[in-house]
């Protein structure tokens, strides 16, 4: 506006004549009717405030611009007027200035309402993968729980008994001849059982337990008593338990269950115990007996 | 006549520093240093990576001022530095973000993998295998 005034005077000052004033004159009389409007829509902004206003704009718009990069923002829209009023002045130097703080202002502002977005999604997903982990380990105690019960209603099934020693199963008898060690091949399938439920809680390990009616001499039953033990772990083994889990003892007459005066109760005296542990492989205190 | 011998001695003095740089305003020393530091911390942050226009913008604008200094045009090397420390703000700005959405996005792959494990574990629970023991 100021160039293109300062250009009709150096005109109405030229050696023209009095027509060229009198133009002069009325033009200027136009522009000053016209107003700033009139004036402002000659002039074309520079590339530089172009750009200033839209990115100041696209800061003014970001949700979190005010908030996270209101310093910039702030800054930006100052420098963005002065750009504009230099561009009104037609002061090309400082609009380009102003324009430029106002760009990089605005852009910076951005920045860091992206950036601050990016936080919290950061403070989010830790707050998730806490929730996660805490959920996979609730699952996990729950998965113990359900194994522990698990265990407990297998080792029922084969009709074990709670006992102050852990659960222990009775095997009767039955499984051998009279002063044999070898297993009754009837007696075989009922020991695969325990083996498979052995196999599936690999953290469980037994004592396997002779014990023998008061019939004979000590020393003998001792000895009877431990190849029985012995030959029900071979099952075991065969069967896929590992060795460490089984530890066969031949406990003799030393602990009947019953009178060995009549014949039922030696009958319940010869037996084989099989004592567990619990599913981490650890004994009840005083699960483990030992021969006089 | 001693104030008219000070103003003689002033004018050469002038003269012997050049009219401009008598005459215009001071050369923006603050401003080249606050440039220079910014620029300099922008690319020791490794800005170049996350912004290389931003940071080439900056040591371009950083260079053109030393000229503009070095040729006594003061204001022209005001702006200039002033430019170049918005770029070098905004460069370690856009460094910032990308730190801190790299870091998002790390955080949700290690969630997510974290996921699958968790749910992985729940599917080979024995809760839904059947038992061996059903075998006779």
């Amino acid at each position: 506006m100021k160039s293109i005034e300062s250009t009709e005077i150096t005109g109405a000052g030229s050696p023209a004549g009095r027509t060229t004033l009198g133009v002069a004159i009325l033009a200027i009389g136009g522009l000053v009717a016209g107003g700033l409007t009139g004036c402002a829509t000659t002039a074309t902004p520079s590339p530089q405030l172009e750009k200033a206003r839209s990115e100041v704009q696209a800061a003014s718009q970001d949700p979190d611009a005010a908030r996270a990069g209101g310093v910039r923002l702030a800054t930006a829209q100052e420098a963005l007027e002065k750009a504009e009023s230099a561009f009104d002045k037609g002061n090309h130097t400082a609009e380009d200035n102003y324009a430029y703080s106002a760009t990089r202002n605005a852009q910076i502002a951005r920045e860091q309402a992206a950036a601050s977005r990016a936080r919290k999604a950061v403070e989010a997903g830790e707050a998730e993968r806490n929730r996660v982990v805490i959920e996979s380990r609730s699952r996990e105690a729950e998965k113990a729980r359900s194994e522990t019960a698990r265990l407990k209603a297998e080792l029922a099934e084969l009709k074990a008994k709670q006992t102050d020693r852990g659960m222990v199963l009775t095997l009767g008898d039955v499984l051998f001849d009279t002063n044999k060690a070898t297993v009754r091949a009837g007696a075989i399938s009922n020991l695969q059982r325990l083996a498979s439920v052995m196999q599936e809680q690999t953290g469980l390990k037994v004592i396997v337990e002779g014990h023998t009616d008061s019939t004979g001499a000590a020393e003998y039953n001792r000895e009877l008593s431990m190849r029985r033990a012995q030959a029900v772990a071979n099952v075991l083994m065969r069967s896929g338990v590992a060795a460490d889990r089984v530890r066969p003892i031949g406990l003799g007459e030393d602990f009947p269950v019953a009178s060995n005066d009549t014949a039922t109760g030696r009958q319940q005296n010869r037996r084989v115990e099989v004592v567990f542990s619990d599913e981490g492989g650890k004994f009840a205190p005083g699960a483990e007996r030992r021969s006089f | 006549m001693a104030e008219w011998r000070l103003y003689i001695s002033l004018a050469s003095v002038c003269a012997l520093l050049g009219l401009a740089g008598c005459a215009s305003t001071p050369m923006p020393d603050a401003e080249m240093a606050r440039a220079s530091a910014s620029v300099a911390q922008a690319r020791q942050s490794g800005a170049g990576e996350a912004a290389p226009m931003e940071l080439r913008s900056a040591e371009d604008n950083l260079r053109n001022a030393r000229s503009a200094v070095t040729s006594k045009k003061a204001d022209r090397a005001r702006a200039l530095a002033e430019k170049a420390e918005l770029d070098a703000e905004l460069a370690q700005a856009k460094l910032r973000r990308q730190q801190a959405e790299r870091a998002a996005a790390e955080v949700q792959a290690a969630t997510d993998s974290l996921r699958q494990e968790s749910e992985r574990s729940m599917n080979t629970s024995p809760a839904n295998s059947s038992p061996a023991r059903e075998a006779p």
